[in-house]
């Protein structure tokens, strides 16, 4: 018997799963989609440091900086830098003194920066703020700058899931838990899991039930005659194809709220809205009242943004803890942890609220109390041991050589592998053809796809670019996707009819994406992939 | 409206705007009849990423225009012989693509349309150094390694490249030859596929040369992207307007004047007999979508009607929604333009392939019937319309 | 502004009480002993332009619009000699734009303009090399 069962696949669920795998315990996860694929994948990408907590509570702040430390020592690959700019316009009076105000808040949280290599903050006059980007509206007093870390949140998830699984845990994807198992007293001994991919169901019994699933915790938990009380809340963020800016900015919302427009690896995002949100958050999309929103906020700090070519909008739930009163903006980000042993169902326990920042100390809070229950009195070591591939970073000039790969390629590869590049090095070693590149935007080589789908639980074109955002880019799958669909149907041994339909769930899925943003100056683009991805015709 | 009238008119030329399928066939069509005609062109577009099978129809063009319909076939032999080194041959083919996709199409050039008659006894060539896996092999046929070509400096080179270096260097034939002998040797097969490097404007000589050499029949899969195919029919469609001494121009046009007819080229106002828009959609900026979807040079309404903001009509739960992809220029029987009013914009302009809308790239696919018929007979109603002119 | 608002809990007062402290500190620091200790550009650009976050010229950012009108057709690649394949992948590559710029060549032929006259959306490939490696120069600097 096992002692853990993990419900969901985000970020928390892999978390938790590879903490307790580390500390010895027998744990099996199941998702019913891909690994970060609901609202770990759907966030900003940012491990802040909580600096909006330093208001409200300094020790939040020093622990988030803290855990942001933890997270590059274990996983330093996965990691950049984002520069953070905070232009103060010119439109009260009072611009001025919130210009030094911000930078008195600013030069505060520089006390917490050495806990996760942060830079000191600056404070700009108007020449230098238009100086470093000129692309900010001049009507401005000058502006604050800080540091924050940014992180590939999918490779993330795949991280933890691999060591978890390296650990002994096992990974089941495309698995959708239906019941719960009960025993004596309506204690929850288990669950019985349906693989959507063969159809088959089977009962998996454990010690503890733990349901991680995010927007999901109150329908799983439901199951059960539980209760996790969420008020869930719609997030939507913005993909621009390219670059457009090197730092983020921040603007004012039209209500108030701060978003920001950030350069995030090859692209820039802008986010983030917060509504209340009460549908299925499988159906979550961006609608085009909150790409309005967002572009009308940047607009105020960056003019020309609508000038600049949207690819697509994400959007995603938050399960953020519920009260009644506040503010969608003003909720706590908090987390708890819930036992339900108190509503007839001990054995089953949930978590809810929390931000991506955090995961790794919600996942050792969760643990432990599972540890609690279970007697088990093994520390956490998740903020130690470095996650596969964070051991040591190559040097992209020598993984260029040794794959005879360019260098841009291989600094795109270590990014995504770290250490384990090596392992897709020596690929292109035994087979040099696998050198060749299938996705030219990321770039990703032959070689690396098919590691993915050998490695990490592949079983969709979206899974596919989760992992490697081959087909993500600004092409949106017109190079790349036909010629990766055949890669992985001769995987699946489907053949080419496998190929077209994995190429057609891919197209609807980019089309989900890219319908809010449809019109902005993308059409050409649409035009040439919608070509390059039409279906063939039916032997 | 000012049509400019007396011996003017009859000298000055039907301007047309655009030189891909449907605004050469439109010239070509215009100068046979004897119109003094002038083709302007900025860029060349989505002709350049014709896969290299020609899809015919059905689409909205011939269920609701009887005329084109039925000029179709006089409009298909014109083109087959303008085209000529395409070597187009008519069929019901399903040809494989080099990405591994089939595509059904009624019209091929010989290269692409003799693969339809391979068996399962043929070769695939899978040339080595260029790394690409030829996924029309996946179970279609023997894979055959062949090292051409023999250079270090390709790998990851596209199939398109590879066929403008085929096309620059005249000794680069032989060598392919020679590499698909060698790795043909001692084996038997019914025929040879190859990924389209055959060159770009004398495929069908250089096939029936490799054939002849090798002993077999020997063709090309379809190509995507970038594509061989697009890039020999660009090829192909310059070769026939200088054949037939159409004069061409580099120039981009800013918009169109109505009052008197011209186009505005930079601060030059470019009198014209009648013009003839084949200027393409989204990629080319024949319909362009900032800040809302529209036809830019004259502002043609479009039809179906697209919502100013596509947007917030556009459906995202279902499967795609084509309309933004389905919308064009309207246009009456002759493939005049039409205007807010339902009627012509004007006697003498007419609207003519991709433009038009109506098949979607992605449902239908039909875009070479329609550019080929439309233009067809917009030309010829311009030339009806200058015979009588001319007589009066 | 929300900031006021809200239950003043112990934490909250603590909090706030340090940022007063922070907020006196600086302005009799400024006042009585002349520090202004604003950074200001020199501080921001030794943080992060030596990582290769530095600032984007006002050109360069007129050139991003041009050059995100690419549609990744590949017409470029079929007619160049040079592997431009991965031009349009370096343009965006601002962040690896010193990697990016080891593959680049030093400039293209004057004379050759294929690309650029073959391109549908009219990108200024030529452009490219320069502007990867400017990016990548800066970086380094």
């Amino acid at each position: 018997m096992l002692d853990l069962i993990v419900i969901g696949g985000g970020v928390n669920g892999v978390g938790i799963a590879r903490d307790a795998a580390l500390r010895g315990l027998k744990v099996a996860l199941f998702d019913q989609g891909d690994l970060g694929a609901g609202t770990s994948g759907a966030s900003s990408g940012m491990i802040h440091g909580g600096i909006r907590y330093m208001e409200t509570d300094r020790d939040v702040t020093r622990l988030s900086c803290l855990d942001s430390g933890y997270i590059q020592a274990i996983a330093p690959h996965l990691l950049f830098r984002i520069p953070f700019v905070f232009p103060i316009l010119d439109w009260t009076p009072a611009a001025r003194r919130m210009h030094e105000l911000a930078y008195v808040y600013f030069q505060a949280y520089d006390a917490f920066q050495p806990l996760k290599r942060g830079k000191r903050a600056a404070k700009l006059d108007r020449e230098s703020l238009l100086r470093i980007e000129p692309g900010v509206n001049p009507n401005v007093v000058g502006g604050v700058t800080t540091d924050e870390w940014a992180i590939n949140v999918f490779r993330l998830c795949t991280l933890n899931a691999l060591d978890a699984q390296a650990k002994g845990a096992q990974i089941h994807l495309r698995h959708r838990v239906e019941s719960f198992l009960r025993g004596p007293g309506g204690a929850v001994r288990g669950v019985r899991v349906r693989d959507l991919v063969t159809g088959h169901a089977r009962e998996v019994e454990a010690r503890i039930t733990f349901n991680a699933t995010g927007p999901w915790a109150g329908r799983v938990a439901d199951m059960a005659g539980a209760k996790v009380e969420l008020r869930p809340g719609k997030g939507i963020h913005l993909v621009l194809d390219r670059r457009i800016v090197n730092y983020a900015l921040i603007a004012s919302a039209v209500d108030g709220r701060q978003v920001f427009l950030e350069p995030y690896g090859q692209e820039t995002w802008i986010g983030t809205t917060d509504d209340d949100y009460y549908a299925d958050p499988a159906e979550v999309q961006a609608t085009h009242d909150e790409v309005e929103y967002l572009m009308q906020a940047v607009e105020t700090v960056y003019p020309r943004i609508r000038e600049h070519r949207l690819v697509r909008a994400f959007a995603g739930v938050r399960p953020t803890l519920h009260k009644y009163g506040p503010h969608e903006d003003a909720l706590s980000r908090a987390h708890k942890v819930f036992d339900h042993a108190g509503e007839g169902a001990a054995g089953l326990m949930s978590m809810g609220g929390g931000k991506l920042a955090a995961y790794r100390e919600m996942s050792q809070h969760a643990v432990d109390d599972i540890c609690t229950k279970l007697g088990v009195t093994a520390q956490c070591r998740t903020h130690l041991l470095p996650l596969p591939g964070g051991e040591s970073t190559p040097v992209p000039q020598d993984i260029a050589r040794q794959a005879q790969i360019d260098t841009y390629t291989a600094a795109r590869l270590i990014h995504r592998h770290g250490a384990c590049s090596a392992q897709i090095v020596e690929r292109i070693a035994r087979d040099p053809r696998q050198r060749r590149l299938v996705c030219l935007c990321e770039p990703v080589t032959e070689a690396e796809i098919r590691h993915c789908i050998e490695h990490e639980w592949v079983h969709s074109l979206e899974d596919l670019r989760r992992r490697t955002h081959c087909g993500g880019g600004a092409c949106q799958g017109a190079r790349c996707a036909r010629q990766a669909a055949h890669l992985l149907a001769g995987y699946q041994g489907g053949g080419p009819e496998r190929a077209e339909t994995l190429l057609a769930d891919f197209v609807q899925a980019r089309w989900r994406e890219q319908a809010p943003v449809l019109p902005h100056r993308a059409l050409s683009q649409m035009e040439v992939t919608r070509w390059a991805l039409r279906p063939g015709s039916k032997p | 409206m000012g049509a400019p009238t007396g011996e003017q008119a009859v000298t000055l030329p039907v301007l047309v705007i655009g030189a891909g399928l449907a605004g050469t066939v439109a010239a070509a069509r215009l100068q046979a009849r004897g119109v003094p005609v002038r083709v302007l062109a900025d860029r060349p577009g989505a002709t350049l990423l014709h896969g290299g099978g020609w899809q015919l129809g059905p689409d909205a063009l011939r269920e609701s225009h009887p005329a084109a319909e039925a000029a179709l076939d006089d409009a298909l032999d014109f083109v087959r012989i303008g085209l000529e080194s395409l070597a187009l041959t008519e069929g019901l083919f399903d040809l494989p693509d080099v990405e591994g996709a089939r595509r059904a199409c009624e019209l091929a050039p010989a290269t692409h349309a003799v693969v339809d008659g391979f068996g399962k006894g043929h070769a695939v060539a899978d040339l080595s150094p260029l790394g690409h896996p030829f996924a029309a092999m996946q179970g279609r046929g023997t894979v055959v390694t062949v090292e051409w070509p023999p250079y270090p400096d390709v790998f990851g080179r596209s199939f398109a490249a590879m066929a403008h270096r085929l096309e620059a260097d005249p000794t680069e034939p032989a060598r392919l030859i020679e590499a698909l002998k060698r790795a043909l040797k001692g084996t038997r097969h019914d025929a040879l596929l190859l990924p389209p490097v055959l060159g770009i404007s004398r495929t069908e000589a250089l096939r029936r040369q490799v054939a002849a050499a090798l002993g077999i029949p020997v063709g090309e899969a379809l190509d995507a992207l970038p594509s061989t195919p697009g890039f020999r029919l660009h090829a192909a469609l310059t070769a026939w307007l200088n054949a037939a001494r159409v004069p061409m121009q580099t120039a981009r046009v800013a918009s169109i004047s109505l009052d008197p007819l011209g186009v505005q080229v930079g601060d030059l106002l470019v009198p014209a007999r009648a013009i003839v828009l084949a200027t393409g959609r989204y990629l080319t900026g024949g319909l362009t979508m900032h800040p809302a979807v529209r036809e830019p040079l004259a502002d043609l309404p479009l039809t179906p009607s697209v919502p100013t903001n596509p947007l917030w009509h556009a459906r995202t739960d279902g499967p795609y929604d084509g309309r933004v992809f389905e919308t064009g220029v309207g246009h009456d029987p002759g493939f005049r333009a039409l205007g807010l009013d339902g009627r012509p914009v004007h006697p003498h302009v007419y609207a003519v392939g991709d433009l038009l809308g109506g098949g979607d790239t992605l449902t239908q696919a039909s875009a070479s019937g329609m550019c080929i018929a439309s233009a067809w007979v917009a030309a010829t109603t311009i030339a009806d319309g200058f015979a009588t002119g001319e007589k009066t | 502004m929300g900031v006021l608002s809200g239950p003043w809990t112990w934490k909250r007062f603590r909090s706030f009480a340090y940022l007063a402290i922070a907020f006196n500190r600086r302005q009799a620091r400024r006042l009585f002993l002349g520090r202004k200790d604003d950074g200001g550009v020199e501080r921001f650009l030794e943080n992060f332009a030596a990582e290769g976050m530095a600032p984007l010229s006002a050109g360069e950012t007129e050139l991003i619009f041009s050059l995100s009108k690419c549609t990744y057709c590949g017409i470029c690649e079929a007619v160049c000699p040079l592997p431009v394949d991965r031009w349009p992948a370096f343009s965006r590559a601002l962040e690896h734009a010193r990697f990016a710029a080891e593959d680049l060549p030093p400039s293209c032929p004057p004379e050759c303009r294929q690309c650029e006259t073959l391109c549908p959306t009219g990108v200024p490939l030529r452009e490219i090399p320069a502007f990867v490696r400017r990016s990548g120069a800066a970086r380094r600097a």
